[in-house]
């Protein structure tokens, strides 16, 4: 019984099928995606990250934090926890190389962890400031990031506190304005500041950057149709569809 | 545990070899296979979308993916109808539409523009103009005559350049849009025409005819 050939050949169209069902055709589909275009004002999305955002998502992959966190807002169940206004698309990772989605969701999703306004975020829990700003936002983050379960008691990430840097207060000068923590000197030394290194500098600039909330042809804001359609209702745009004749055009007289 | 007998231990005899029998595939497991196959495709059909990557869920269709987006504020063609305007009609009805003494009558306000059905201003575009014109009551006479554009624009311009200056506000026109189906028949029946339209000619036609 020799059927090498039918074997071989079986389990080449087996993988051929499924390299052409999940590979290609999505390639081809998807491949050559560009940004989409935004109102005028705005830039086009999803815009490439600014530079120290950049190396950010080098610091989150190399910290595996894609291993517990995830940034893809799915259809059903995540918008109404609050961690996005509406799901991903393919669309949203454009600017994101590696992409870095995440497929296990021990800690929460942070597709728009980036989005401050208040009362909206995209962590379960708050943020205890109330107007968010970005300096408030980001001195939360680095104190979550050093100390996890100072700010979220029940939380079970690890502590970052090696991208942290001790550095010396030398006379005349003050601490630095994003430090943690500040020690007195022993025995006539220099006191002592816990101060973000270029690392937890980069990874707070990436996770800032962090926002899906554009609305995108694939999945449109929810109620977009409506407020859209009641907005040209009163503001009558120059595109109506009404039938409005001013005047007859019997009245045309062939002129002597 | 005992041990095994030495009968226990002994040889199955060979001379029965076990043999795969033949039977016939059952209708009904045909029958439900088919009908399995037959409710996965028309579920496909109905919830994949045709496999289009513009539609994510928990939209079921192209057309579910559009209605939940917001309708442009304006009419596209409308939009399109902005360029050919400028390009080609601006020079002599003036990109405010109101025309030019010397050469061309006005658009905004016309009522031949704002007539209930375009029919008439479709030929005009198409084969051009020449002689006195009368708009809005007011008596025209130009030396030059409207060039014909049936050449140079197709009906998709055509109908776009009439939806802009029917529908433009901000002439104070507010008239129905037109479409490229509207242009289409009336090109296909001024076909062997050569000449420019004139008043009388036009007028001759009733207002909705082709």
């Amino acid at each position: 019984m020799n059927h090498g050939a039918l074997i071989f050949l079986s389990a080449f169209v087996t993988i051929a099928f499924s390299w052409a069902g999940l590979v290609m055709t999505p390639q081809l589909q998807l491949g050559r995606l560009e940004p989409v275009p935004q109102p005028a004002p705005q830039p086009d999305y999803p815009t490439a990250r600014p530079g120290l955002a950049q190396q950010g998502l080098q610091v989150y992959r190399s910290m595996g934090c894609a291993e517990c966190h995830t940034q893809q807002v799915r259809p059903e169940g995540d918008v109404e926890r609050g961690w996005g206004q509406r799901r991903t698309v393919a669309q949203d990772y454009l600017a994101d190389r590696p992409l870095l989605v995440g497929s296990l969701r021990l800690g929460p999703d942070l597709a728009n962890f980036g989005v401050r306004e208040a009362g909206r975020f995209a962590v379960p829990w708050k943020y205890a400031t109330e107007t968010n700003h970005l300096e408030e936002t980001e001195a939360w983050l680095y104190r979550h990031l050093y100390q996890p379960r100072g700010q979220a008691p029940r939380s079970i990430m690890p502590s970052y506190a090696f991208l942290f840097e001790r550095r010396p207060i030398r006379p005349g000068q003050s601490a630095d304005a994003m430090a943690l923590r500040v020690e007195e000197g022993q025995g006539g030394r220099w006191p002592e500041q816990v101060v973000p290194g270029p690392k937890a500098r980069a990874l707070v600039a990436y996770l800032m950057s962090l926002r899906a909330d554009a609305p995108v042809f694939e999945a449109p804001l929810p109620g977009a149709a409506e407020a859209a359609a009641k907005q040209s209702a009163t503001n009558a745009p120059a595109g109506g569809t009404t039938n409005q004749v001013s005047a007859p055009i019997s009245t045309n007289t062939v002129s002597p | 545990m005992r041990n095994p007998t030495p009968a226990e231990l002994r040889p199955l005899p060979e001379d029965s070899e076990p043999q795969a029998g033949t039977a016939p595939t059952p209708m009904w497991l045909v029958g439900l296979l088919g009908l399995l196959f037959y409710v996965a495709t028309m579920s496909l059909d109905k919830q994949a979308g045709r496999f289009n990557p513009r539609v994510y869920t928990p939209y079921a269709s192209f057309e579910k993916v559009e209605a939940a987006n917001p309708k442009p504020a304006t009419d596209p063609l409308f939009e399109k109808g902005r360029g050919v305007y400028l390009t080609y009609c601006a020079s002599c009805h003036q990109a405010d539409g109101l025309g030019s003494p010397i050469q061309a009558p006005p658009l905004a306000g016309s009522d031949w523009v704002l007539a209930e059905h375009p029919n008439r201003i479709i030929r005009i575009v198409l084969n051009g103009m020449a002689g006195p014109i009368t708009v809005s009551g007011k008596s025209y006479t130009f030396n030059n005559v409207m060039l014909p554009w049936k050449d140079t624009l197709n009906d998709e311009q055509i109908a776009a350049v009439l939806t802009y200056i029917r529908m433009n506000k901000a002439w104070g026109n507010q008239a129905s849009p037109v479409r490229p189906e509207q242009v289409a028949p009336i090109r296909k029946a001024t076909a062997g025409r050569d000449t420019n339209w004139t008043q009388e000619e036009l007028l001759k036609i009733a207002l909705g005819a082709e």
